[in-house]
């Protein structure tokens, strides 16, 4: 029979989504305007909700040649504004894996300093290419982003447009059913964006309802332009 | 909830209890979202509280979470809660499903050991996976909750009513100290605390406090009809000393009274104080369950009982 004190130190749940946004050149025009449309929208609708945001924290991760943290983890009730996005350079999906890992395990530690219990974070990793890094080197910055022996692995949606490549988006999203989206062929990426962000709310709010009642979860959201990537089953 | 229907705020209050309840479309007794009961009697004093989470009330959910005890005999008290789980679509309705088939085994079990607490969980499988097989066979699934039983022997009374030397021996009861010995079995993430002078033991391993929150728990019903499934079931014992309560909880609440040690720990502890005296009332305790803190809006239940001493 196990026996065990309680522990000393107030802690809060936290469910931390982060959004890995690809911003390299491709994204110039409509995509990357409909993002910045509605990245609002978006804090509107989770930050406003007192049942979602009291346990949601959202940060936003942009890449190109390099990524970066453009929204640290935040609860977004307390955001005045969100930041704006722009493009960049080529598509580095290394340079996005090795900073969310590095983004990740310093925002872990920073939160069981000020008293919260996260439950697994969740990265919505969207892009619109194929990546321009080797492919042993993301590969490997994959590898080490989802490793299961680094406790804090995050579960991984991945969503992609344009020349993005759905079998690369399926590694992305570790060949895990309903986890990796691409659009629907010749659906335009003004159209598309809008439909994403809409549904990453969604899968947010889900998800956060999810954690509130027990079994917590990342739910994948519903996608009319988007269609889930097959992957196989294992024996 | 609504201004003024909130408990007490324990830790960094929660926003969304200021939220208004909507009306449910439909609400019946046995569903409802505030439930409280309790009684005493020469042996046991039990009390019980289960309160739907802001999480379900806002949304027009029903409380998932539900509860039984029996009292079979003098000296004997078993005491079951379930958690049905909310994203299996019918969680509530099998939480209800399992306590209740636990219950029926339960009341006419001859030994209370931890066998009988498998054996009760397995009763509650069979129930859910009963239920479901005729309209729509392998969706058993849909009924899915935890489970937890405790079954209470009070050393002041014989289980047949006998007196003390007359049950020694295979039972493992000891002396009639005034205290109980408690036999407890569960599956999934719901627990059993033993509260003795204020202070919370947990008497089932406790989730990792070092990484992150549990995301996935066991659940019945067992996956075939096997016993094989029964080896999920984690058992234990305890003793309860005089004056000592048995709290069986859900996570709704297990989960905020391990993060919260010096919130909700000490201040439901401090609440639990009057039970055994009779002062604490079912519906004081289904107020203060229903207490605000933030990232805390799962259903709640507690099942607590103290052994009364002789005399």
């Amino acid at each position: 029979m196990a026996s065990q004190y309680l522990g000393t130190e107030e802690r809060y749940a936290v469910f931390p989504f982060y959004l890995c946004l690809d911003v390299s050149q491709s994204m110039a025009g409509p995509p990357i305007d409909e993002v910045n449309a509605e990245l609002p929208q978006l804090r509107a609708s989770v930050g406003q909700d007192p049942a979602v945001a009291e346990v949601i924290r959202f940060g936003i991760v942009t890449f190109s040649d390099v990524a970066r943290t453009i929204l640290g983890l935040a609860d977004l009730a307390l955001v005045q504004s969100m930041p704006r996005v722009e493009v960049e350079g080529r598509t580095s999906y290394a340079s996005a894996f090795e900073h969310l890992r590095r983004v990740i395990e310093a925002d872990y530690h920073a939160g069981r300093a000020a008293g919260e219990r996260w439950y697994r974070p969740a990265v919505l990793f969207v892009s619109d290419g194929r990546p321009t890094d080797p492919e042993e080197r993301w590969l490997e910055a994959h590898r080490r982003l989802v490793d299961p022996a680094w406790r804090r692995h995050p579960n991984i949606l991945a969503f992609g447009f344009g020349e993005a490549v759905p079998e690369i988006l399926a590694t992305v999203a570790e060949n895990k059913p309903n986890r990796a989206y691409v659009a629907a062929a010749g659906a335009a990426p003004s159209a598309v964006v809008p439909e994403l962000m809409a549904g990453l709310v969604q899968s947010i709010v889900s998800s956060s309802a999810s954690a509130y009642t027990g079994a917590p979860q990342l739910v994948p959201p519903q996608l009319p332009n988007m269609q889930a990537i097959p992957v196989d089953e294992l024996e | 909830m609504s201004p003024g229907w909130a408990g007490p705020t324990w830790g960094e209050p929660s926003p969304a209890t200021d939220a208004p309840v909507p009306v449910r479309a439909r609400a019946c007794a046995p569903v409802a979202n505030y439930r409280a009961d309790g009684g005493q009697s020469a042996d046991f004093v039990v009390l019980a509280a289960s309160v739907a989470g802001a999480a379900h009330r806002l949304v027009g959910r029903r409380c998932e979470d539900s509860y039984a005890w029996v009292r079979p005999g003098p000296g004997r008290l078993g005491l079951i809660v379930a958690d049905g789980v909310s994203t299996a679509g019918r969680g509530g309705e099998g939480a209800d499903l399992a306590v209740g088939a636990a219950a029926r085994y339960v009341s006419g079990c001859g030994d209370w050991d931890e066998l009988a607490c498998r054996a009760a969980a397995r009763r509650a499988s069979d129930e859910l996976s009963s239920a479901i097989a005729v309209p729509a066979p392998g969706t058993a699934a849909a009924l899915s909750t935890t489970f937890v039983v405790a079954l209470v022997t009070a050393r002041t009374v014989g289980v047949d009513g006998a007196d003390e030397d007359d049950r020694a021996g295979g039972r493992g009861v000891g002396g009639g100290d005034g205290g109980a010995d408690v036999v407890l079995g569960r599956v999934g993430d719901s627990t059993a605390f033993r509260l003795a002078e204020g202070v919370w033991q947990e008497l089932f391993l406790p989730p990792d406090n070092d990484d992150l929150r549990h995301t996935a728990t066991d659940v019945l019903p067992f996956s075939n009809q096997g016993d094989g499934d029964a080896t999920r079931v984690e058992t234990g014992s305890a003793h309860l000393p005089r004056g000592a309560a048995i709290v069986l909880l859900t996570d709704g609440i297990a989960d905020p009274l391990r993060d919260g040690p010096a919130t909700v720990a000490p201040a439901l502890a401090e609440l639990l104080r009057a039970g055994p005296s009779g002062r604490l009332s079912p519906l004081s305790l289904a107020a203060a369950a229903d207490f605000s803190r933030r990232g805390c809006q799962d259903d709640r239940t507690i099942l607590a009982a103290w052994p009364r001493p002789p005399g």
